[in-house]
């Protein structure tokens, strides 16, 4: 069931309606009907898999409960290594499996020695590296006494399977969603409209910039050898925001949706391509999975505490595990560690927190410097792109190779009215760029009329600009 | 909570509204043929339903139009060139309007693709915009065979492709393509079609050509291949003699996919449909 379908507009309605008129005097009632619903939610996709997410969502419960009755340190790292093991081992099994056997088949053939591996023929459980993720989240902080285990075997169920976040996040942290889940929720006239809003500007971003970059992009990375070294670069450009649209989209209607039934998410985009150096890029990008890696990954290995060494190995560390998150390919650990690379100078020199506040607040417009900086920032990022998109590395670099050639210097093939929605796109966010999403309050003190006369043009936007309809990229992580 | 409900019912009926009265304004006034997914297709019913007085008519798939575009000749044709994915059953019912508005011509030319062209058996994603829409409707219906009609009822909703919500947008059902497997070169729904549109130009003493495109080099091996393998088509063998004596290869870098040409290639190109026909 995708946020974009009308199977989502039926069933989002009817939730909405049971929750709040059936349900709305009990909490337990509540919370047993969002565990449900999100369980459909996600047998929509495939009933089989469903079992997994059960199996993974009382593994983590009952490990969590484990750990805090354990009366030894080595009880309960034992319970901690146990829910680890077993949620990375399905992760691996499921994503990681067929992408070591391929590989270590590849480098042995090399050396001459012939090893045909046994691969699984299974399609990845959608979801899984999120949901693996909010389990291996709740247990660690369990671990390290951060919060105490849920009693209540529902609420974690709903913490864990929240349809909203459920098939693509945002990763959420046991200390931020659990209270919520567990206290009882009062309809919020203007936390649900304004989810509402969230959730249309959401859908602009998927249904008319991300679908309609997405068919010019396709068209180009199918066969760069046949295409311009300009219009590759506007392939990549294009992929960029098809990207942007399609992932940051997707978080707004969940975020949005989440807000009409009285649950704040986590943030998870907060205007990426507005970034004055890389490390902005990524406190601003997929901001759920960054800050998961910097707690549970990045600190525990020491961060940027110790000698230069350390401060190397770490940052790589987290980005090539950031980037094998992404998928069992050789261009996603490319693309963390081209980032990784990228990040390196900024730490080094301990230029990684200059940028903090939003770019040019206040302001209408950026400074010459800070429009050079963005525009360096988003070529560096769009580079890294072509790595995350091409189907694998000989892909990736006969992409690049075309690019670095004379036909660079051509005119492109444009495709003029993808080019004029994201130009209108690109200022809206801009101006949006203070808010949570970009029309968060654009409009507010307008007149009613004019303020609906702007949400019926984004309204009949999406019906008229619609793309081609594409999958949520993230759905296959 | 009820002012909530209100006023998002109201929203909602409204953008429900706003969008009907577009769509039904863009189907009365036929203007969605100008925009929608095979906005070319009523391009070429609208030309087949004028009068010319040229004595040449091409029909053919989205190539034959490319060429057609680029042609800076005075070739004294009149081109319904428009998609594939309109089938053979397409170029036809073209062809037979051509012919109901009274057109003399003494030649009608096919220009179409070796490799996906004649597979269409309307097993396509884009069946149901290019075929469907325009074509499945009172005035044709007449003249689709039983074929035709059992491929058809495969298409998900196929009867709803003439609701007006439907033909004046871009809405279709998620049809997975998948028989085009039935045949590697000429689809049964093509050669039925194909010997419809020589039988139709005999009984109007209209000679009928098949020609190719001109193909990228990397395909020569599969084309070698289709060739040895459809060397005799029952009632086609001239036509598709001729058609496979015709076909010239050029270097892989004029095309921007399989089948199409560069737009560069094109520009400088002007005389390319001359020399094919």
């Amino acid at each position: 069931m995708l946020f974009n379908s009308l199977d989502f507009f039926i069933f989002l309605p009817i939730v909405f309606i049971l929750y709040w008129f059936v349900t709305k005097h009990n909490l337990k009632a509540q919370n047993i009907l969002l565990l449900v619903a999100s369980y459909f939610f996600y047998a929509c996709w495939d009933y089989r898999f469903l079992f997994l997410l059960m199996f993974s969502t009382f593994l983590d419960y009952f490990t969590g409960l484990k750990i805090n009755e354990a009366k030894t340190p080595a009880l309960k790292k034992f319970w901690l290594w146990l829910s680890i093991f077993v949620n990375l081992g399905f992760l691996g099994i499921f994503k990681y499996y067929n992408f070591f056997a391929t590989s270590l088949s590849e480098s042995l053939s090399h050396l001459g020695v012939h090893a045909d591996f046994w691969t699984l023929k299974v399609i990845l459980p959608v979801g899984i590296s999120f949901y693996t993720f909010h389990g291996l989240s709740y247990v660690i902080d369990i671990y390290k006494n951060r919060i105490i285990p849920v009693k209540n075997y529902v609420e974690y169920s709903v913490f864990v399977s929240f349809f909203p976040l459920l098939v693509a996040g945002p990763i959420e942290r046991a200390t931020h969603l659990l209270p919520q889940i567990q206290k009882k929720r009062e309809f919020n006239y203007s936390k649900a409209v304004d989810g509402l809003r969230q959730i249309l500007w959401g859908l602009f971003k998927k249904i008319v910039i991300a679908d309609n970059c997405a068919e010019y992009a396709n068209k180009v990375f199918l066969y760069p050898a046949d295409n311009t070294g300009s219009t590759l670069v506007l392939g990549a450009i294009f992929f960029a925001f098809q990207i942007y649209g399609d992932f940051s989209g997707y978080s707004d209607i969940a975020l949005g949706t989440a807000r009409l039934f009285n649950i704040d998410l986590l943030r998870n985009f907060a205007f990426p391509y507005f970034s004055r150096d890389i490390a902005e890029f990524w406190r601003r990008w997929h901001i759920s999975l960054s800050s998961w890696f910097r707690d549970y990954v990045y600190i525990p290995l020491g961060g940027s505490k110790g000698g230069l060494g350390m401060k190397i190995r770490n940052t790589f560390i987290i980005f090539l595990l950031s980037g094998f998150w992404h998928g069992a390919n050789w261009t996603f650990i490319a693309w963390g560690a081209l980032n990784a690379i990228y990040f390196l100078p900024l730490l080094l020199l301990r230029a990684n927190r200059n940028n903090l506040e939003i770019v040019a607040q206040g302001r209408y417009l950026p400074t010459f410097r800070e429009f050079l900086n963005i525009l360096l920032t988003f070529s560096l990022t769009t580079f890294a792109w072509i790595f995350f998109r091409a189907a694998d590395m000989h892909h990736a670099f006969q992409y690049i190779s075309i690019i670095f050639s004379s036909s660079l210097f051509t005119i492109p093939e444009v495709n003029t009215q993808t080019l004029l929605l994201v130009t209108v796109f690109i200022l809206i966010e801009w101006f949006g760029r203070e808010n949570k999403y970009a029309i968060e309050d654009i409009g507010l003190k307008w007149p009613r009329f004019i303020r609906w006369v702007l949400y019926y043009s984004l309204t009949l936007a999406i019906f008229i600009f619609a793309g081609k309809e594409q999958p949520f990229i993230y759905f296959q992580f | 909570m009820k002012k909530f409900i209100a006023k998002s019912v109201i929203f909602i009926v409204i953008a429900l509204i706003v969008p009907i009265i577009a769509l039904w304004y863009l189907y009365v006034t036929k203007k969605y043929e100008s925009f929608v997914n095979g906005a070319e297709v009523y391009t070429s019913i609208k030309i087949s339903n004028q009068k010319s007085k040229k004595k040449k008519l091409l029909l053919g798939d989205s190539v034959a139009k490319q060429l057609v575009m680029f042609n800076k000749d005075n070739t004294k044709i009149t081109s319904l060139a428009c998609n594939q994915a309109i089938s053979m059953v397409g170029h036809y019912l073209l062809f037979k309007n051509y012919l109901e508005a009274n057109n003399k011509i003494d030649t009608v030319i096919i220009l179409i693709n070796p490799i996906v062209s004649f597979k269409n058996n309307l097993d396509q994603l884009f069946t149901f915009h290019y075929f469907l829409k325009p074509f499945y409707t009172p005035k044709y219906k007449s003249e689709f065979s039983e074929t035709v009609n059992n491929q058809i009822e495969k298409i998900p909703y196929y009867q709803a492709s003439q609701f007006p919500f439907v033909k004046a947008t871009n809405w279709s059902p998620d049809f997975k393509p998948g028989s085009s497997k039935i045949s590697s070169f000429l689809s049964p729904i093509s050669k039925e079609y194909l010997l419809k549109i020589k039988q139709l130009a005999e009984q109007h003493h209209i000679s009928l050509l098949i020609y190719p495109p001109p193909i990228r080099k990397s395909l020569q091996p599969t084309i070698d291949s289709i060739r040895s393998s459809n060397a005799n088509i029952d009632g086609l063998e001239k036509e598709f003699n001729i058609y496979f004596s015709k076909i010239i290869y050029l270097d892989d870098k004029y095309y921007v996919d399989q089948p199409h040409f560069k737009k560069k290639f094109l520009l400088t190109h002007p005389h390319l449909l001359s020399e094919i026909l």
